[in-house]
Formats: structure tokens, sequence, C-alpha cells
């Protein structure tokens, strides 16, 4: 749009000229820190009324800022441009500011005497830039020059403002003098006041009349200062307003200004209000500016209708041989033309867009025909010459009326009036351009095609910036009712066939429908590569001999194309297309204008970027199937990155190509063959080159599915997969040999190598390969891998599937993870690569194929079986496998605390094959805490009793046969807990065919596990009782000794709490050791010592055996009160053995209890009652009671003995006596039995009485070999019976 | 009628995936019905969209022109869309015309849909030699009318 005249191509509006502001560079020029914001003049709206708001905020002090303030608001609204402020906008005028003595250019002399214009030779009275005028650019035969229009634009305005201060004395003088002036002088100052207004007044009313001359209407601004209003002296203000009312009207009425639209006063009070003031203004003034450019259009309107009929006057012959050489004067026509363009340029300026349309399209008809070789209009004429300055010119103009049309069009709402002035502007020149040899096989045509499209583009979008919005295609119907009146005229035929029809459904006529900017310039980046085409084809043509120069465009033409980057401009239109229709959210046609901007750069030689381009495209056509368009996107990436050199997108690209999703000819599909195997065999590269290709993200001539056999696997067991490639009907075209297959599965160890056995052999349609029996050797660049050679040759339109086989080793998914077919040459490494990772669309049920082998050992006819499910498998469950052994436990229950307690293990072998078998057993206490103290044991011989755990490891059972049994006894031992054991059982067994090398646990092992559980109880329960025993009772140690000597008797009761009989080896006390030496313990005498008979006792549940013991301790410290006593241990074992154990011997074991320590008295005194052995009824005996005060004072006790009925006795029945300190007192009491059998002796309550009451004490009596006696009970003793009888 | 002339008509699958395109063009190369067709994908969503959940037409009208060719859109209750690429006579097309059109193609497709061999989720093109031969005389047919109308 640049390249045109801006004047032809900006939008008119009113012109105002501004005087006594400045001009506008001094607004440029003198910006100061409060105006800065105007420095550069924002374009926006909203953006200018910020900074006029900014400006009016700050306190205005000189006349200087204020004008500057003013102007700067005159102007803000006033931008030129391309697009307008529309017809609905506030009345704006184009403000230009000039000095106060700018004289504006006198009117064209002819107008002064009106009835001279007849005669257009007149030489006379025309204006500078009329044809007429030699000197003018457009003399003599020139239509309009852009410099009338800037004319009109710029310079002559409709509306000419002044701006005026109002003379005030103060105002060039000091403060102080004001002070003086006004004060005394006011006369004096009055005077002065009315000889400035007069002067002032004249100065306007010159202004005034010599612009009224023209026709121009003027408008002056009286600006009054902030010094005329005082505000400190408010007496006076309304004196000074009134004095000031009276000036302003004088000044008015001497200039001859009207009152309403001539005259204003800005007074200071309003100054921060200038915006209100100048839109006003601009309104107010706006009739004035619209109807000067009425009279213009009137005028020249007049002077149009003068001119004679161009087909009856045309005046001069047509060719005269002088004429056609040296320019003739502008015809008839010419002039139409140029009043028609001044009526529009005027229409324009006073925003009548409909009259504008109307003239701008009487002028655009009339142009175009002068193009033509014979004027339709003017008969007999010519058109214009060729590439002449005229031609040029010319269709510059027609150009920009076009442009005009379209604009205003749009302006009008109009839109497909628009769009037809476009078809019809294009589809005119394409006839001329063709008609005089300048047309479309000319780079310059479809260089300004593609110019025109641009604009139009431009111009819409510009549009649709300032509010426009495209109509909607589905709600357009075009037919006679549309409002769109032009429309009816272009496509009158088919109205007309419309209307005949009845039914008048609507329809629509894809020409006429306006679309989004992005349209056009799509076409306009179009046909700029269309240039580009025909300017190399003329380039090319140049080079030639013997070019026939004539037809050649002129060479400076040809010099400013050559200078042209084509293919930048053709991408910047596609990018401005795509960013348009981006917007649009059409992402699909992003798409197509990226693979036109591709390749733009594949044209321009641009290869990585191109290539780019086309990389980001192709998915998207990939993955919703357009194989056409990819086919041609991977076709011209072929060339990008062949000339690139990126040799692995050149063998991606070709392996793509293959597949027969492209429609292309088997014949082009060889070739893509053939040279994908020229590049991989033949062509030799600087470096050995490396590609992985994805082939589920491409279009793959191959198919590959995987497939384990079963769902789940063991360790260690045969797992059948079976892999087939499918190659597609049509490709490849040639079989192609793959260098090797490789299988990638999670756990390296199962990766395969299989490489081909390079053995010639026509491929059957379905084929299956056996892959089983692979070695494992270490391949170069693989490691160690699974490897075989077999067949992998692949034509069209056959399956080959390989089978193989591996055997898991641990549990856990197994799956095979990537397939990759390659070739590996002395160049390449290319791996057509399959990923078996995500999950890929298949709901196919799953197929196995057999392999049949045959005699021969030929694989022959394979056929399918249907498995379980859909889709793929590509993983495997692999789980331990179960174990087929079963483990039986025999036991009598209860167990018993301490003993071997045995367990029958009975291991069956359920397998059908014999296995070698080992246990691994282990015994735990179900106890909540304290598990490590467990002394619990396990073992398989209850003889050995060192080195025994809680566990037993790896025993080995041996081989059982199939189906039989073996036992296996193991004995545990419960101690101290009566809590529950646990029994764990592992049995853990491998066929004895293939015993694993490597020990449990360990692959290849297969284990079975069972627990049970034992309930363990005491069987006994212990209670002890210890009784002191009187030492010598009539004698102490003769010797002197400071040893004390006590007697204790020890009762041990032992009850069987065991169910089942047991049988007590032995029952033995075993003393501890005494802390202190000098204390001693020992055992004087033992009931079972005793009974020598003791080996072998059965005890039956419930019996109670008692043990007893006599005691000595010898101890020197008499205040040690706690003595240890020891073990009792019982030597036992069950009596009848269980039925598990029949013949080993299980020998006794030990049940150890604590007895309980011995408790001294802290006794001051004691008291010992002497019984004497076998009283007969009727016999007199003595009990001799002896108490020892232990202490060093005496002690006095008293006595009192209770009667009974089995005995008399005698003495006191009362009594009392003092036994001296560290002295002993005896006491007797004679008694005779009455009655035989066991008697309890009279009962003796002996108490210690202190000095005062409460301090008293009972004495415990102690009878050596009795019990002691509780408070109620006492001695009873065995009366034998009288023998008399 | 008499102003149709059918360079290209194409089936497009629910999923924007080309079913069947066939050029009736001598001037134009058949990548570039490949690519209006795909570009119209969008339109026909865009219209089809904004027309609610349950358009009340299966007929879109004009998608758009391009240089001299206009595309006409349709889209079935299955989502699947029929493009038909017109030479720009500069005259009214009448949408009834259109319509008319459109309803010939979509039997057609009706007629192969219910080939019960026919897979409807597939993304291959239509190969049916019936379907091809009805479409192909629906567009020779309005070209034949357009040259000797």
């Amino acid at each position: 749009m640049d390249s045109y005249p801006p004047e032809f191509i900006f939008h008119h509006v009113p012109l105002m000229a501004v005087i006594g502001l400045g001009t506008a560079r001094d607004l440029v020029e003198q910006p100061t820190s409060t105006t800065g914001s105007i420095q550069n003049p924002p374009s926006s709206k909203s953006q200018s009324r910020r900074s006029s708001l900014s400006a009016a905020s700050i306190p205005i002090s000189t006349k200087q800022q204020l004008s500057r303030t003013l102007l700067s608001l005159l102007t803000a609204k006033s931008q030129v441009g391309i697009w307008g402020p529309g017809k609905n906008a506030s009345a704006v005028f184009h403000v230009v500011a000039v000095d106060k003595n700018h004289q504006f250019p006198p009117r064209k002399p002819t107008m002064r005497p009106p009835a001279q214009t007849q005669h257009l030779n007149m030489p006379i009275a025309h204006s500078a830039i009329s044809p007429l005028t030699s000197g003018s650019p457009v003399h003599p035969d020139g239509l309009i020059p852009p410099i009338w229009v800037r004319k009109h634009r710029e310079i002559l305005p409709s509306v000419v403002v002044g701006f005026y201060d109002l003379w005030h004395h103060t105002s060039p003088d000091s403060i102080q003098e004001k002070e003086e002036i006004s004060s005394t002088q006011e006369g004096t100052s009055e005077s002065m006041d009315k000889e400035k207004d007069y002067i002032l007044a004249m100065e306007i009313n010159e202004r005034r009349k010599s612009l009224l001359e023209r026709g121009i209407k003027f408008s002056a601004v009286i600006l009054l200062k902030t010094q005329n209003i005082d505000k400190t002296m408010d007496e006076r203000m309304f004196l000074k307003d009134q004095a000031m009312d009276e000036r302003l009207a004088n000044i008015r009425k001497v200039s001859g200004l009207d009152g309403r639209h001539a005259f204003f006063v800005l007074p200071s009070s309003q100054y921060g209000d200038f915006q209100d003031f100048v839109t006003n203004l601009q309104k107010s003034l706006y009739e004035y500016g619209l109807n000067y450019y009425r009279e213009h259009g009137k005028r020249v309107k007049r002077k149009r209708s003068r001119l004679p009929s161009p087909s009856g006057n045309f005046m001069r012959p047509p060719l005269s041989e002088k004429s056609s050489m040296s320019p003739q004067p502008l015809g008839i026509q010419g002039w139409m033309i140029r009043y028609d363009y001044k009526l529009a340029t005027f229409a324009e300026f006073r925003q009548d867009m409909e009259a504008a349309i109307r003239y701008y399209e009487s002028a655009y008809n009339l142009i175009i025909d002068l193009f033509a070789p014979q004027s339709s209009v003017t008969p007999g004429a010519t058109g214009l010459p060729i590439r002449s300055k005229r031609w040029v010119e010319a269709r510059i103009l027609a150009d920009t009326i076009s442009l005009k049309l379209c604009k205003l069009n749009l302006y009008v709402d109009s839109p497909s009036a628009a769009l037809a002035q476009l078809n019809k502007h294009v589809s005119t020149f394409k006839d001329i351009s063709n008609t005089r040899g300048i047309g479309e096989d000319t780079f310059e045509y479809w260089a300004w095609l593609s110019k025109q499209y641009r604009i139009f583009a431009d111009i819409l979008e510009i549009a649709i910036r300032t509010g426009f919005t495209i109509p909607d295609p589905a709600k357009i119907s075009h037919n006679t009712t549309s409002s769109d009146f032009r429309f009816s005229m272009s496509s009158m035929s088919s109205i007309s066939s419309m209307s005949s029809n009845p039914n008048t459904g609507s329809g629509i006529n894809p020409t006429m429908v306006l679309q989004h900017p992005g349209f056009y310039y799509f076409m306009a980046a179009k046909y700029n590569s269309l240039r580009r085409k025909h300017f190399l084809n003329l380039e090319k043509y140049m080079k030639k001999e013997g070019v026939d120069n004539s037809i050649l465009p002129p060479q400076d033409i040809l010099d400013a194309e050559q200078s042209i980057d084509h293919s930048t401009l053709t991408i910047e239109l596609y990018t401005k297309s795509y960013e348009q229709f981006k917007a649009q959210k059409t992402g699909r046609m992003t798409l197509y204008l990226a693979s036109e901007i591709a390749n733009t750069y594949l044209d321009a030689g641009k290869y990585e970027t191109a290539l780019k381009f086309f990389e980001r495209i192709a998915k998207t056509y990939r993955k919703e199937h357009w194989h056409t368009i990819l086919e041609s996107i991977l076709r011209w990436s072929l060339v990008c990155a062949k000339d690139l050199g990126t040799w692995e997108k050149v063998v991606e690209y070709l392996i793509e190509l293959l597949s027969d999703q492209f429609s292309i000819s088997n014949q082009q599909r060889i070739e893509i063959h053939n040279e994908l195997t020229d590049i991989l065999f033949k062509i030799t590269l600087p470096e050995p080159r490396q590609v992985m290709i994805d082939m589920d993200e491409i279009n793959s001539f191959l198919t590959c599915r995987v497939q384990f056999k079963d769902d789940t696997t063991f360790i260690g067991a045969e797992t059948l997969f079976q892999i087939a490639f499918s190659t597609q009907a049509e490709s490849p075209p040639i079989p192609l040999r793959f260098t090797f297959l490789r299988l990638s599965y999670n756990d390296s160890y199962f990766n395969h190598y299989l490489r081909d056995n390079k053995i010639e052999k026509d491929n059957t349609k379905l084929e299956w390969i056996d892959c089983k029996n692979c070695l494992k050797e270490d391949v170069e660049g693989e490691g160690l891998v699974w490897v075989k050679d077999v067949d992998l040759n692949f034509s069209k339109g056959i399956t080959k599937v390989f089978e193989g086989s591996i055997e898991p080793k641990e549990s856990g998914d197994l799956q095979l993870q990537a397939v990759s077919l390659g070739f590996l040459t002395e160049q390449w490494k290319v791996e057509l690569h399959f990923n078996l990772k995500n999950a890929r669309e298949e709901h196919s049920k799953r197929k196995w194929l057999i392999g049949n082998i045959d005699s021969k050992d030929e694989v022959t006819k394979p056929t399918y079986t249907v498995l379980n499910g859909t889709g793929e498998r590509t993983s495997i469950k692999v789980t331990q496998k179960l174990a087929r052994l079963d483990i039986q436990a025999k036991h009598s229950a209860p167990a018993l605390l301490d003993e071997y307690y045995p367990i029958e293990l009975t291991v069956v072998n359920l397998e059908h094959e014999e296995v070698k078998t080992f246990l691994n057993a282990e015994i735990v206490t179900d106890a909540p805490s304290n598990p490590v103290d467990s002394e619990d044991f396990i073992t398989l011989d209850p003889t050995i009793t060192a080195n025994v755990t809680n566990n037993l490891k790896d025993i080995d059972i041996g081989i059982i046969p199939a189906g039989e049994s073996v036992v296996k006894i193991v004995y545990v031992l419960g101690k101290k807990s009566n809590l529950p054991r646990t029994l764990h059982l592992t049995v853990y067994y491998s066929s004895t065919s293939s015993v694993p090398s490597t020990p449990y646990p360990a692959r290849g092992w297969i284990e079975k596990k069972e627990d049970f559980r034992i309930h363990f109880i005491a069987p006994f329960s212990f209670s002890f009782n210890t009784s002191q025993q009187s030492e010598s009772i009539f004698e102490r140690k003769s010797e002197i000794s400071m040893e004390r000597v006590e007697k204790y008797f020890l009762v041990a009761k032992i009850t069987t709490t065991s169910p089942c009989e047991i049988l007590v080896s032995d029952i033995d006390l075993n003393l501890l050791g005494q802390a202190n030496a000098q204390t001693r313990m020992e055992i004087t005498a033992s009931s079972i010592e005793i009974e020598n008979d003791f080996q072998g006792q059965v005890w039956k549940q419930g019996n109670v055996y008692n043990v007893n013991y006599l005691l000595e301790l010898t101890l020197m410290d008499i205040k040690k009160l706690d003595i240890d006593i020891g073990l009792l241990v019982i030597q036992w074992k069950r009596n009848q053995q269980s039925s598990v154990v029949k013949d080993t011997k299980i020998p006794c074991t030990e049940s150890t209890v604590v007895v309980p320590q011995l408790i001294r008295k802290k006794a001051e005194i004691s008291a010992y009652i002497r019984i004497p052995p076998n009283p007969i009824v009727g016999q007199l005996f003595t009990l001799v009671y002896k108490i020892i005060n232990w202490t060093s004072s005496e002690k006095k006790i008293h006595v009192n003995i209770e009667v009974n009925d089995s005995f008399v006795f005698s003495g006191y029945k009362q009594t009392h006596f003092i036994v001296p300190g560290m002295g002993e007192h005896c006491f007797k009491v004679n008694c005779f039995p009455l009655i035989g059998g066991k008697m309890k002796l009279p009962k003796v309550n002996m108490e210690r009485r202190g000095e005062f009451e409460g301090d008293e004490e009972n004495i415990k009596i102690i009878a050596p070999g009795y019990k002691e006696v509780d408070e109620d009970d006492y001695f009873v003793i065995f009366v034998k019976p009288k023998i008399e009888i | 009628m008499s102003n149709i002339k059918i360079q290209s008509i194409a089936i497009i699958g629910k999923q924007n995936n080309p079913l069947y395109i066939k050029n009736f063009s001598k001037s134009h190369p058949d990548l570039k019905f490949h690519y209006i067709a795909h570009t119209s994908c969008d339109v026909i969503d865009e219209r089809a969209g904004a027309a609610g959940p349950e358009p009340d037409d299966t007929y879109l009208g004009l998608l758009y022109a391009l240089e001299d060719l206009a595309v006409y859109g349709y889209v079935t209750n299955t989502k699947v869309k029929f493009v038909v690429v017109l030479s720009i006579p500069d005259a009214v097309i009448k949408n009834m015309d259109m319509r008319n059109l459109f309803k010939k193609i979509h039997n057609v497709y009706i007629n192969q849909v219910c080939n019960p061999f026919y897979n409807l989720d597939g993304k291959k093109s239509i190969v049916s030699k019936k379907f091809v031969a009805s479409i192909d005389a629906i567009g020779s047919m309005s070209s034949d009318e357009a040259v000797n109308p």
C-alpha cells in the first residue's frame, strides 16, 4: 500500500487551520517535561485521550504552554490514516497549525470572473496544477496529480480558527506596575484597552474578509489570561466581568463575527476543561467545514455538466501521426475523470460516503476505459500507450480509486460491494493486461495482482480492527431482496433466472462472500509466488541466445524486480494469512499455510527451515490419515533432507513412503525402494550413520504383533511367544532383506538377536519360523544375547511368524518391550523400531500359529488356532510354580513344657516325578514380646542336646518318589512359658532331574510352607513350705562359736498337672551356693534318701507328692534374713510314649523349679516346744517349752493355756515369768491324754509384755519336726490308744 | 444446477480422516482437494458446533471460497462430513441445488454404510466399486451439465 501516493489512499476529513497557536513544529520541537506525552502523537483514540487529559490537568501558566496544550488537543484526533473515524464518529477535523502571518494560497484567478471558463483552452486563469497550466505535473494530458489532493487535505482549509489574546495592560509589565495601574490609572488603561481591542478586531476582520472570499469560514477564539480576573479582589469581580463582556462584545461587533459559531471566548476558569472546549469548537464548526466542501462539489459539478459529451465532441482526429508522438491535451473523457474524482473527493471530505462511492465509481469506469486499445466512451480514441508515464499514473489512480471504493463500501457496511469492486478491478485489468500483452505471462501482472489482494487484506484488517465485522457466510443470502443494491447489477443474469423460479430459495454467490483477511493474504502470497515463477522464467529466457528484446519489459522494471526478495515477501504474506487463520482458530488451514510457507522456503533454497515446517505439519496429516498430503510433504521433506545431507531423515522418509497407504504406482514405489537400498548399500558416507525409526509413529509397510501364548507362566517353565510381521499387499515392491531382528525384554537376559541366515528362498504367504533353542552369544554392540540365524527376507503381502521360547527365572512381569528389524551395513545401522510398551489398538481375537513339522523336518502349512482373549500379549506374569507337595504333622497334644515333644512330619510328594526335598523348621513362641529369650529348641535327635536352636535348616529329607511320602520326626522342646508355639515348616524341593546348582532360595526350587500350632502346658505345679526347727532344744553347741545354727524343714509339694502319666526318675534339691562364705546350708536329711525305692514312680494327673528336706543353716550374721535355698529338679518323661515314637527312646528331661527363698524371722525371743514321741492314752507326758531371749535385756512373758477335751494338763492355766537377757527359760506343761487318735495339744499362747500397754508381742512357738502353726491352729499329735485290752 | 461445476467431492470420517476424495477437475491436482477437504474440517466443526448439540440442518452452506473454488459442506448425524468443491461461477448458487446435491451424496453414503461388511469405524478409504461409481456419476453429471447446459 505504501507504494501508492498516500494522498490517494488516506481517508479525507475536513481540514481546519489554526492560527495563533504556533505550528505543529513547535509542538514537536519544544517539548517540555509537562507536555512530554505529546511528543509522539499517539495514534489510537484511547491514547490520545489519555495524553490530552494529562496535558489538561497540568497547571498552565504561560501562554506558550497554553498554546501547546490547545494545539495538542486539537490535533490529537486528527491523525491521518487510511481508515477514517467512520460516518457515525463525532465531528473531527484534520487540524493544521499555521503561522499567524500565514497567507493561504490565493484563489484561482479564473474564479474571480466567474463567466470565463467556457473554453478550456483559455490560456489564462488556471490552477498551477491544472493540465492546462504548463509546468504543472499533469500538463498537458495527465489526469489528476496527488498534489491536488494534498492541496485540499493539507493546505486549503475549510475552516480557519484564530486564537487571539485579549490585550491587557499588565500583560507585558511587571507585577508592581500592575498594582499601580489598576488602582490609579483606570481611565488610562480603559482607553488603552479600547485601542488595543480595536486593533485586534481589525486584524480579525481582515482575516475574516480575506477568507470569506475563498468561502472559508473563520472563527476567532479570544483567550483570557489569568490576570484578567483577579480573584483576591472580590468586589471588583463583577465590575471587571462586566467590563470584559463589553470589551468582547465590542471586538466581535467590529470584527464582524457571528457570536454563536464564529466568536469564542476561552476564559481562564475553563482552563481545566480544554477537552470539552476543543470538542465543542470542532462540533460547532463542523457544519461549516462540510458546507465548504459542498460548495466545492457544486462548483465542480457545474463544470462537469458544461463538458460536452465525449462521444459527440471528440475534437481531434485520433491518430494523427505527429500527435501520437507529441503529447495531446487532455481529452474530454480525461476531464470527466478529473471532475468525477474531484466530486468524489469533496464528497468524501464532507463524509458523504454514498455520493463519494457514486463519483468514484463513475471515475473508475471512465478510467478503465482509457486502458483499452479502443475507448468505448470516446469513440475513435485510442487508449493510453502502454508503460507510458500517463499509463503508469492512470494505473495508480485506477488502483487507488478501486481501493477507495473497497474501503468506502466497507465504511457503509456493504461488504459484498467491496468484494465485488476487488473482483471487478482484478478481472478488468486481467482482461486489459492480457489484451495488451502484459497479462498472465508476465511477472508484472502477478506482482500487481498480489499487491491488490494484499492491499485489500490490509484494508479489511484495518476495518476489522476498527470494529467492522465479517458477515457470517451462513447467514448471507444473495437474492433480489438483498439490501446490497450493487450486487443485483453484477449478477443480473442469475437473479433474473431466480426470480422466474417459484422456489426462490436463497442462494449464495461465492464470489460475493467477504471472508476474513487471511484469505486475501493467502491469495496475495499465492500470486506473489507466481510472480516469482514468471520472473525466473523470464530470467531464464533472457539468458538464451537471440532474445527478442522488444518483448521484454523495460530495463528499469527488470532491475527493480531483480532486487526484490520474492520468497521473503511470499512468506511474509503467508505468515500474515497464517496469523489471521490462527486467530480464527482454524488449525487445519494454518497447517495448509505452513505447508505453503515450507514450500516457499524450499523454493528459496532454505532447506533447513523448510524441513522444520514440514516435520511439524506432517504429524497432523499422519494422525488423521491424510496420506495424499502426507506423501507430498514427505517428498518435499526428502528433497530438503537430501540437500542438507541428513541421510538419517532421508532413510526415514523413504521407509515411510514405502507404505502402500500412499496411493502411488508400483513403479514409483520401486523407485523409492531402489533409492532406499542405494542409500543403504551403495553410497558412501563420511561417517557411519545410525538411525532408529519408530514405526508406530509413521505409516509403516510392516506391522508387528506379539503374543505370549499364555497369560501366566511359572519360573523355569518354557514360555512361548510369537512375533508376527506382516508386510502390506503392495509393499515392499521388491523383497527386502533385513540383517537382524532384535527382541528387547524388560529383563535384558532374555534379549534375542536373530540374524539373517542369508538363504535365498521364496517367501510363502504365511511362514512359521522356529526361533527356539537359541544360543547365548556375545554379539558386538548387543551384549550377551540369544542368537539364532533365521530367514529375514520380506516380500510384499506375506506374514512371518517367529516363535521363540524363554524360561523365566524370577517372578514378576516379563515384558517384551520392543522389537526391531534392522539393516546393518558398513555405513548404516538402521532400526525399524516397534515399541510395544504402549498399548496398541487391537481388538481381534488372539491367534497362535502352529507350525506343523513334517517327516522331513520341514515346516509345512502352518495353521492358526485361536487363543483366549483379544489384542496383544506383550507381557506375561511369571509366578512361582505351585508346590505339589503335602506336609502333615502328627503329635499327641498338648505338649508339656521341658519335654522332648515329638512331631511326626509326613511329606507327601504329589508331583509326577520324584523330587529331592529339604526341610526348614522353626519354632516360635506366640509371645507378644521377647521372643529372643526363648530357650525353646527343635532337634532331630533328642539325645544330642548340644548346639540346639529354635530352627532347623536345610535338612535333607531325601528323594521322594512320585506319589509317595517320607516321615520325619522332629522334637520340640518348650521351656518356661506355657504360651502356644507355632512350628513353621518349609519344604523345598526340585525335580531330581533338574536340581538347581545354586542352593535354596534360588531359581528352580519350589517351596511349600506349612505352619502348625502347638499348645504347651506345665507338667507339674509346685508349692513349698519351710519351717524352722529348734536347734538343739536341750543343748546348745558346746564349743564356743560365734556361728549360729538354725534348722529348717522344707516341704516341696509336687502336684502333677499333666494330663498324661509321667514317669519320674529322680527328684533332687540342688542347693545354691550362698553369697556369703560364712553362711552355709546343708541338707541333713531328705525324705527321698529315706525311701530308696523311688525309681520309676508313675504320677498321674492330680497326684501330689511331697518331698521333705531338713536343712541346716549355719550363719554368722544373724541379721541376714533372705537365704537362697536352691533348685528342685525333677527328672522325668512321659510314661506312655506317644503314638508317634515307637522305636526311639526319648531320654528323660529335667524340670527345674526354684525353691523360694528362706525368710528368717527377726525375732528377739524364740520359743520351742519339744513334743515327746508316741504318747499313749493314759500315760502322762510333759511338754517342755523353751524360751530363749536373744536380747540383752530381760523380757516378761505371759502365758495363757487353753483347755481342751483331749488332754488334761496340770499347772497354771495362766502364768508369767521373766527371761533374763541372753538367757533362757523352760516352761513345762504336763499333759494326760484322754483320747487316742490325732489330737490337738492344749494351745499355749505366749505373749511378751512390755512396760506399758500396747507393747505386746505374740511369740511363735516352733516345734521341731512340725510345721509352723497358724493363729487358730496348733500342733496335732497322734496319741496311741491304750493297749491294755 | 446449471451453474454448479463440481471440482471435487470429499467424504470425511468422523475422526476427520478422509474416506473418499475424488477430483473431477482438470486444472487442479488431487493434492489441492485433499488440502481443501482437510481445511474444511475446521470450518465444518465450527459451523456444526455453533448450531448447538443438535443441529437442525445438516447442510452447512458455503464454507469458504479460495481462489476460483467455492467449498460447500454438509455433515451427517453421525458426524461424517461431505465436502463439495465447486468452481466459482460468479452467480448465485442456490442452496436448494446444493442441498439436493448433498442429499444425493448422502444417499450414496447410506448405501455404502448398509453394507454389513463395511467397517464404520475404520480409517481406510472407501473402495467399494459401487460407491465410487455413484460418486463419479454425481460428479460427472453436474460437470457435464456445466459443459453442455
